[in-house]
């Protein structure tokens, strides 16, 4: 596959334009089953989520401003919460690492002219949009599912059609992402170019790799789990109700076996995508390839391990929580383990604190912090005590907003001149860096504190000994929503005025700086050749040309296998 | 599974075989992936049925507002349709060998074959799921919805499955599928033995055990 790859043409599937019209553009433009078109879709649908979630959650601050529910009602407050996390996770979050920038990256990195199924992958987004859309219609039906992202039954039996529709969305989404993972899956087992061996795989697509993984054998065990809750709403098949044998514990393992796997997700890409930028601003060879390798696929073996730390306050038995407790901690190994990697990386580099390395540093910051307060909620007597507490908010958002919403924002600065081929406005990049990051933490670190002082979590009311604190949060919050407003004007701006981009504008050394920004269609006119890891500085760049033309020196590794031998009898 | 997955990549380029890291097709190895996926969801499935057996203060379950039983499946009807399916996957494994070796006629008699047993299960099915309904409906007890949802999904892909191979009798006589190989005709054969193996579980699962 990767050995035929087409001329350049200029912009994505100019083949089609000139059709011309409405449906020539949306042939162009959304039916396109180029890699690099479906993954700039997931990005624009995942960024439009993202607003609306975001808004969501400004409305719920909005209302814990002041003690006294005043704003909304008790239950729209709790449509509001459910939707905001389900959403930021399911239609944000994932789709923007996975679909985003694992489509319009790997195959990129790898060197390959698309993933192995084109038409699967689009297939996979077209699902994507109906997902979100059923998550919010239940705002238009009556009421919108209210019983938390996790949706523990009994709660989640009763309540509006909302609920059902809550359902059917993270099923449509679910099997959107699993489609993915099997076209991932195969294009990194059996698409890389001349020369990419495993080791000489950019951690990014380590990352993907793994993820796809996780999602492969997570994602539809969830929907054992929604299918199951699904036949209980409409039709009563009791699988969760105890008056006819069921359990409703079993949600709640067949939930968390999915969605602790998912934190990882939802982590690894982003850390994938801070150990490209790390080596790239510091110039130096990322510190620990191997290390950083294999701790990737160690965190996605140990996710499938630890989900039962979620349920300590469920009434899980005793022994079983000092096994997932200790699980659990063990999982801090492989993650301290990349942060100290990235931080040897910094370390005694020659560092260019542009936009992509400052969300980068403030990732490494605010993830570790994140991770402290996990391995504090690891332990089962501390997370009795904090469990139902914005202590445990406050560690949600230091992983997950800390965690993967700056490497998201690491990435789109970093990719954006290979996607727009555009260059954004340097000084906009840092003052969006700087108001996100101080704001963030002016948002969810005091919930560390009121978390401790036994602030309830998911309630819209509060004790008045708060006020000050949520009102501090709140003001801080509304900084934290407009700082994307620096970004969305910036993007604006760099779509019409920028600057134009060159191929490698940061100097790296990975495939998918070495073709045009943005590449055309089939990405590469010649197929690359890899024979330097990379990250390797020291080298000059992949050689790209005719191979049989290639420099003494630029022989690269056989790491394909001569024919089908499957399918050859 | 879909048409749409491996119909257009695993065309072969210039001498016959495309050139992969691994040297098995794409399609091959992205219809290994997907029964891993389905292997999950059975997986978590299985899993509920296990724990809320193992959670049930009594199994099976008291008829809700009783003190009885729902007395435990009769194994008979079962036991044949179990060697009805397992020989299906026999005839199916010979008759993709018959194909690679380019014996079309015996490939055809034993995909005849296959789908007759495959039809005939289902059909022993249907016919095993009303005669359950009588003792134990879907809503009854945390044990008729667990055994409905299993051998129904489990059902449903044996349908499929049937359906796919319709297709690919279809196919083959319309000299569309030609030896020595053949991506979808080799996915189809892992998928059918994917679904045998499936059932030997929920066999020993739901009749070998009380």
């Amino acid at each position: 596959m990767a050995a035929t790859v087409a001329g350049l043409e200029g912009h994505h599937g100019s083949a089609h334009a000139k059709q011309g019209g409405a449906w020539g553009w949306v042939r162009t433009h959304i039916l396109s089953t180029d890699h690099k078109v479906i993954g700039i879709n997931y990005m624009i649908t995942a960024f439009i989520f993202f607003i609306i979630a975001g808004l969501l959650a400004e409305f719920m601050r909005l209302d814990l401003a002041q003690p006294g529910s005043k704003f909304v009602s008790p239950d729209v407050y709790n449509e509001f919460s459910t939707v905001h996390g389900s959403a930021m996770i399911f239609l944000f979050t994932i789709p923007m690492l996975v679909g985003g920038f694992g489509n319009f990256v790997m195959p990129l990195q790898i060197g390959a002219g698309d993933v192995a199924f084109p038409r699967l992958n689009l297939l996979s987004y077209l699902l994507f949009p109906p997902a979100g859309i059923l998550l919010l219609l239940g705002f238009a039906t009556g009421g919108a599912a209210q019983a938390g992202w996790t949706s523990y039954p009994p709660i989640a039996l009763q309540g509006p059609s909302g609920q059902t529709l809550w359902l059917l969305a993270v099923i449509v989404a679910g099997v959107s992402s699993t489609l993915a993972a099997v076209n991932f899956m195969v294009t990194i087992v059996n698409m890389r170019t001349t020369g990419l061996t495993w080791f000489k795989l950019p951690l990014f697509v380590w990352a993907l790799f793994v993820t796809s993984l996780l999602t492969l054998i997570v994602t539809p065990a969830l929907a054992g789990g929604l299918s199951s809750m699904l036949v209980e709403r409409l039709i009563g098949v009791p699988f969760f109700d105890w008056r006819r044998g069921g359990n409703v514990l079993l949600w709640q393992h067949m939930f968390w076996f999915y969605s602790h796997p998912a934190v990882y997700i939802m982590i690894l890409p982003g850390m994938g995508l801070i150990s490209e930028i790390i080596p790239v601003f510091s110039r130096k060879p990322i510190f620990g390839y191997k290390a950083i390798a294999y701790s990737t696929i160690a965190i996605g073996l140990l996710a499938f391990l630890v989900w039962a730390h979620h349920m300590f306050t469920s009434g899980v038995q005793p022994w079983l929580e000092v096994y997932f407790m200790i699980a659990t901690m063990i999982i801090a190994v492989p993650t301290g383990i990349k942060v100290f990697s990235w931080v040897a990386t910094l370390f005694e580099g020659k560092l260019r604190l542009d936009s992509p390395l400052l969300f980068a540093l403030g990732f490494v910051s605010v993830f570790t912090l994140g991770g402290i307060t996990g391995i504090m909620l690891a332990s089962v007597p501390v997370d009795l005590h904090e469990h139902g507490t914005y202590f445990l908010v406050a560690h949600l958002h230091y992983v997950l907003f800390g965690g993967s919403v700056f490497a998201i924002f690491a990435g789109l600065y970093y990719y954006w001149p290979k996607m727009t081929g555009r260059m954004l406005d340097e000084r906009l990049s840092r003052l969006h860096f700087w108001l996100m990051y101080v704001s963030f933490n002016a948002t969810f670190f005091p919930m560390h504190i009121i978390g401790l002082l036994g602030m309830p979590r998911r309630v819209a009311d509060y004790d008045p000994q708060f006020g000050p604190w949520n009102l501090f949060i709140t003001l801080a919050a509304f900084v934290l929503g407009a700082s994307f407003l620096v970004f969305m004007y910036n993007a604006a701006w760099s779509l019409v005025r920028g600057e134009r981009a060159p191929a490698n504008p940061w100097g790296a050394r990975t495939l998918e700086w070495a073709t045009n920004s943005p590449p055309g269609h089939g990405n590469f006119v010649e197929t690359p050749v890899v024979v330097h890891g990379p990250y390797d500085f020291t080298k000059p760049a992949q050689y790209y040309g005719p191979l049989s033309e290639a420099p003494a020196g630029w022989r690269p590794e056989d790491n394909s296998s001569e024919g089908d031998t499957d399918e050859r009898h | 599974m879909s048409a749409t997955s491996h119909s257009v990549e695993t065309a072969p380029s210039g001498h016959g075989h495309p050139k992969t890291n691994t040297g098995f097709s794409n399609g091959i190895i992205g219809i290994m992936c997907f029964l891993v996926s389905e292997m999950a969801l059975f997986g978590s499935l299985i899993f509920g049925y296990l724990y809320v057996r193992r959670a049930s203060p009594h199994w099976p379950p008291y008829i809700p507002g009783t003190t009885t039983q729902f007395d435990g499946f009769e194994w008979q009807l079962p036991t044949v349709n179990t060697v009805v399916l397992l020989s299906s996957g026999v005839t199916m494994h010979f008759a993709y060998q018959a194909f690679r070796r380019g014996k079309m006629d015996r490939m055809i008699q034993l995909l005849v074959l296959t789908i007759v047993l495959g039809a005939g299960f289902v059909g022993g099915q249907v016919y095993e799921y009303i005669h359950v309904k009588q003792h134990l409906a879907f809503n009854t007890s945390s044990y008729g919805a667990t055994f409905f949802m299993l051998t129904g999904l489990h059902g449903f892909h044996v349908t499929l499955g049937v359906i796919f191979l319709l297709t690919a009798l279809v196919a083959t006589l319309k000299g569309k599928i030609s030896p020595p190989a053949s991506m979808p005709l080799h996915a189809v054969t892992l998928y059918w033995h994917f679904v045998d193996a499936v059932w030997v579980v929920l066999f020993a699962l739901f009749y070998l055990t009380v």
